[in-house]
């Protein structure tokens, strides 16, 4: 700490070791006083952030996942020219276009963001991030939507190869769009590679590829972009396995409860691995982040607990009716019974991230990963005893954790987030200097209409999502069996009596029921 | 009218690549275009 510099910073008033940087920034704008006077502002502003993100993230951390899904699924269909492949692929496409949709848009409303909330975080950082965050919407834009518009409505005018290019252009595409986002956001984690430039902005210095690929993005990359796979599988999963207890004989909703296990069963345990890797790399570069997950309020020289439970109370400095297991923390993040571990009380006041939000939302996020595990485990041993299809409780614990990767990837994100919080750059620009100087009144009536909006058109959008979701696989296969055990049509264009009896002869039965029982 | 992405790939069949290309790079400009004004929209609600 640079006690000279935290007795002449008259700007933020708040003790920090990088007042150097600070005064120069905020001096320039003239907004950090501001800031103070407003702090409703601020924190309205914050709501909106954390509201909008949110609800972005859970389309992304879908389609991510869909895309490559549909991708194999094209492939597998034209490599052996099962038509089961063909209506899986047609299932999810449908499913995937309205997700990708709210996804693209959304995003759009958080870019615009940067510049309505946050002008003095765009302003400062962006020399960095704008040029990075331009090749994210180019992505998304040329890649990922452009090619869309081919996989939905371009087979019959370009043909099998071509359109198989179009979706693995999608699929690319997502990941891509995720990479440039990702390095973005780990750059405000771990920033490297800047200088400050006499107008106080951010500068890039020498090298592009050391902001690129700065410490902690290989890490967040694998482990957003694993979390987005399992995320989709447990939806796919979830979805087979309703369909499956609604008749174990449908062979799209095997197919598809078999894929995602296979996932589940392989990527969890990578992904805790990958997790464990991402969490050592934080606690090198974001110390105070690991500490608010631990719940280390004190420091523990002769090894640290692994608290299970307990409330955060920031204001004394303790974790109220802690449970813990002594020193499995060293044993975890140090790989030594004994090894010592800082605490917050190592950390100035002013730098602290609140404990409690970071200290739910990774218990929250680790009990869900061990939660997917449990699933992959209990799916190879009904592979194993040829009973993946038979399990009816199997099949209700996959429906339950359908939604599961969602609350996971959110609980990430707040700890991720919430942790380092209080700084948007981390250890460089503090969030109550990066808002940009509105009144409270004026974000409070954007955040009202995005929350008005948001419900009403995204709330549509996935009801329309489940909605499809709670249909048979088989949906829009007019003339192809609608299972394996089903009635096999071999010649006219109306649908038999024997598919669908007593009803419209123009409309397909909804379920096998319907069309054994006719009811 | 059944929405049915897969269907329809007999009717490309013959055609000449270029043409094919062609319509791949009509439909790839006219779904970005699509988004651009959509994104263009948002910008004159936001900003």
């Amino acid at each position: 700490m640079n006690d000279e510099a935290v007795s002449t910073c008259g700007s933020c008033k708040q003790r920090h070791a990088w007042c150097e940087t600070y005064i120069p920034i905020t001096a320039r704008f003239g907004y950090s006083r501001v800031m103070f006077d407003q702090a409703d502002a601020l924190l309205l502003a914050r709501i909106q952030f954390a509201f909008t993100v949110s609800f972005h993230f859970i389309f992304p951390a879908f389609s991510i996942g869909l895309a490559s899904y549909l991708a194999v699924l094209e492939g597998l269909w034209l490599k052996t020219g099962k038509p089961l492949y063909k209506d899986l692929f047609k299932y999810w496409l449908k499913i995937f276009a309205i997700a990708f949709a709210m996804g693209v848009v959304s995003g759009i409303v958080m870019s615009y963001q940067f510049g309505t909330n946050w002008s003095v975080f765009s302003d400062i950082t962006g020399p960095i991030l704008g040029p990075l965050m331009a090749y994210e919407v180019l992505t998304a834009f040329f890649l990922e939507a452009g090619f869309l518009g081919v996989m939905l409505f371009g087979m019959n005018r370009v043909g099998k190869g071509l359109h198989f290019f179009a979706t693995i252009m999608v699929a690319v595409g997502t990941f891509i769009s995720a990479f440039w986002i990702l390095s973005v956001n780990s750059w405000m984690h771990t920033p490297v590679g800047w200088s400050v430039g006499q107008t106080g902005q951010l500068l890039p210095e020498a090298s592009w590829l050391e902001i690129i690929f700065n410490p902690s993005f290989p890490y967040r990359l694998v482990h957003t972009v694993i979390a987005a796979y399992l995320t989709t599988a447990f939806v796919v999963g979830g979805v087979g396995a309703w369909h499956l207890l609604k008749d174990r004989t449908n062979s799209h909703a095997r197919k598809m409860f078999s894929m995602a296990m296979w996932m589940a069963a392989i990527v969890a345990p990578i992904q805790i691995f990958a997790g464990d890797m991402h969490g050592l790399n934080t606690m090198e570069h974001q110390p105070q982040k690991v500490m608010a997950m631990e719940g280390h309020y004190q420091s523990h020289p002769y090894g640290a607990p692994l608290y299970l439970f307990g409330i955060p109370n920031d204001e004394e400095q303790r974790l109220d009716y802690a449970i813990g297991i002594p020193k499995l923390s060293s044993l975890i993040l140090k790989h030594e019974l004994d090894a010592p571990l800082a605490g917050l009380d190592t950390i100035p006041d002013a730098d602290q991230p609140p404990v409690l939000p970071v200290f739910f939302a990774f218990r929250i996020m680790v009990g869900i990963g061990f939660a997917m595990l449990g699933i992959g485990a209990w799916s190879l041993f009904a592979r194993y005893r040829k009973r993946l299809y038979d399990w009816p409780w199997l099949h209700r614990a996959a429906l339950v954790m359908g939604p599961s990767g969602f609350v996971a990837v959110i609980a990430g994100w707040i700890t991720t987030e919430v942790g380092r919080q209080p700084f948007t750059v981390y250890g460089v620009l503090r969030t109550a200097q990066s808002a940009s100087p509105l009144d409270a009144p004026a974000v409070a009536a954007s955040l009202i209409a995005f929350v008005l909006i948001y419900f009403a058109v995204f709330g549509a959008g996935t009801w329309y999502i489940v909605r499809l979701m709670s249909h048979s696989p088989h949906l829009g296969e007019k003339g192809v069996k609608r299972s394996e055990t089903g009635p096999v049509r071999t010649a006219g264009i109306t649908p038999g009596p024997t598919q669908n009896p007593g009803h419209d002869p123009d409309a397909l039965p909804h379920d096998r029921k319907e069309a054994v029982d006719g009811v | 009218m059944a929405f049915d992405p897969l269907e329809g790939a007999e009717d490309a069949r013959g055609k000449p690549l270029w043409q094919r290309a062609a319509w791949m790079a009509a439909i790839w400009l006219g779904s970005v275009a699509v988004l651009g004004a959509v994104a263009y929209a948002l910008r004159l609600w936001l900003v």
